[in-house]
Formats: structure tokens, sequence, C-alpha cells
């Protein structure tokens, strides 16, 4: 028998993108929540989330092509350099991520 | 305003002139405001560590917000002789505002000073943010000490330190 709080949950779970369910591309959306346009390059995301080139590609690829970063082409040092931010969708769907764990831990 | 009329204050002091849509003038101005911080001009923004060190969003929004003043270095604020001191020795001391040097500088003391890690935590801790090369890495520390020399309760901590990896080395020492 299931309780109201679990038919909510499955209920609400419905809302919930299961391919955001990855701990690199959960760490890359949550370290990018605050950066607003400014986003963060790829060596910055690499380095503070002490992450493997070839798992970070992979997962920001998945990302942009969800829409929920979006990539663009900067310039520090001479160097032209790839740098990443949360898109309005990749916010909404970390928002709708957040309240469902608040809901599924109380 | 008030807050980044100070910032365009410091700005117009050494002549620098930010185009708001470039990544890296962004970064630049985030990094000095932060070090600006650090030395206890309190223009009022916010500064936490992110991904790619000391960032303040709030600081962001309002370089979005008042571009064109920024941009233009429009400030009715008026430095102190002592603001604009720390302001020339920022950009002395990061040969210009150069981006990297700020970046290593403003990581470092953030972490030294701001977080409470010890000096020798904060070196290892810059050193995976920032994986630059080794010399670059030196010069930014050193210069951040020039900035904001250690307290004494700082400098007892740094000997302590540094005893214990004196104490190992005569340990290796004896055994040679």
């Amino acid at each position: 028998m299931m309780d109201d709080r679990i038919i909510g949950l499955v209920s609400e779970a419905k809302l919930l993108n299961s391919k955001i369910f990855s701990l690199p591309r959960l760490l890359v959306l949550v370290s990018l929540e605050n950066l607003g346009q400014d986003g963060a390059t790829f060596t910055e995301l690499r380095a503070g989330l002490d992450l493997k080139d070839g798992i970070l590609h992979s997962n920001l690829k998945t990302l942009k092509e969800m829409g929920y970063i979006a990539e663009r082409k900067v310039k520090l040092d001479k160097k032209t350099l790839r740098s990443y931010s949360l898109t309005e969708e990749g916010k909404e769907a970390l928002l709708t991520a957040r309240n469902w764990f608040r809901k599924w831990l109380s | 305003m008030e807050r980044i009329e100070k910032i365009i204050a410091c700005f117009k002091e050494i002549g620098f002139k930010p185009k708001i849509n470039e990544f890296q003038d962004r970064l630049v101005i985030q990094k000095a405001v932060c070090l600006l911080d650090l030395m206890g001009l309190q223009p009022g923004h916010t500064f936490s560590l992110y991904v790619r060190g000391p960032y303040s969003p709030d600081l962001a929004n309002d370089l979005y917000n008042h571009q064109e003043a920024v941009q233009n270095l429009k400030s009715s604020c008026t430095l102190s002789k002592n603001e604009r001191e720390k302001m020339l020795k920022v950009y002395d001391l990061s040969n210009h505002l150069e981006p990297k040097l700020l970046e290593i500088m403003a990581t470092y003391s953030f972490l030294w000073k701001k977080m409470n890690m010890s000096a020798r935590k904060a070196l290892i801790y810059l050193k995976k943010l920032k994986p630059y090369p080794e010399t670059q890495i030196v010069v930014g520390v050193s210069r951040a000490k020039q900035l904001l020399p250690p307290t004494e309760k700082e400098i007892e901590e740094m000997k302590a330190e540094f005893k214990a990896w004196e104490d190992a080395s005569d340990l290796d020492a004896r055994y040679e």
C-alpha cells in the first residue's frame, strides 16, 4: 500500500528529466548555477570538479544537447576558450530536481 | 548604484576602461575587486568560492545593470588617498591587471585570508583550482603576500608548518 507521500513523489517524478541524474551532470549544473552569463570555462570546470577530460566533455555535450547549458567561445590572454553557462531551461530543471529531492528526503 | 560607483572610481584612477561584453574584462574586474575587498576597501559585494575561484554574482549583476557607466567610467565617487593607494598597489603588483596573475593572486588571497586556510593548504588548493605553470603560481603567490602581508598569527602558523617540514627533514638526514 502506498501512502500519500509516495504517491506525490511518483507523480512529481514525471516532471523530472532522468538524464540529469548523473553525478558529473549534477555537479556541472550546480557549479554553473550562480555564475550567470559569465559561466565557467572547460578548464575551470575540470579543475574545480576534479573530472577527467573525457567524462567532462561527454557530459557537457549531453547537457548542451538537452538545452540546459550554452557554450560560447571567449578570449582570455589572446587564447580562445570554451565557456559554459546555465540556460533558463537548465535553471528550471535544476530547481525541479532540487524540489523533488527535498520532498524525497523529508 | 553607490557600491558600483566606488568600483568605477577605482578603475578610473588607473584609466582602465572595461568592455563589459568581454569575458576577460569581466574577469579582471571580478578578481581586482576581490583583492580590494580583502584589502578592506569594502565596496559591498559578497564574494564566494566557485569553480572559477572567488566570484561575486552581485558584482556581475551590477556590471551588467550599469554597463554604460562602467564602460565610460562615470562615477561621482571620490576615492580617499588610502583607497587610491590600494588600487594602485593592485594595479602595480598584477602587472597592470594581467588576468592570470590576478586570478592567482585573488584565489590564493581568498583561500588564505577569507577562508582561513593555512598558507600551505591555500597553495595546494590554488594549484588544484588554477593549474597554471609553477613559475606563474610562485609569482602570483608572492605578489599576493606583498599585497596582503601575513598577520602575526599567520606568521606563527607558517612557522609551525615549516617546523614540521624541518623536523621531518632532520629525521631523514639522521637515517642517511
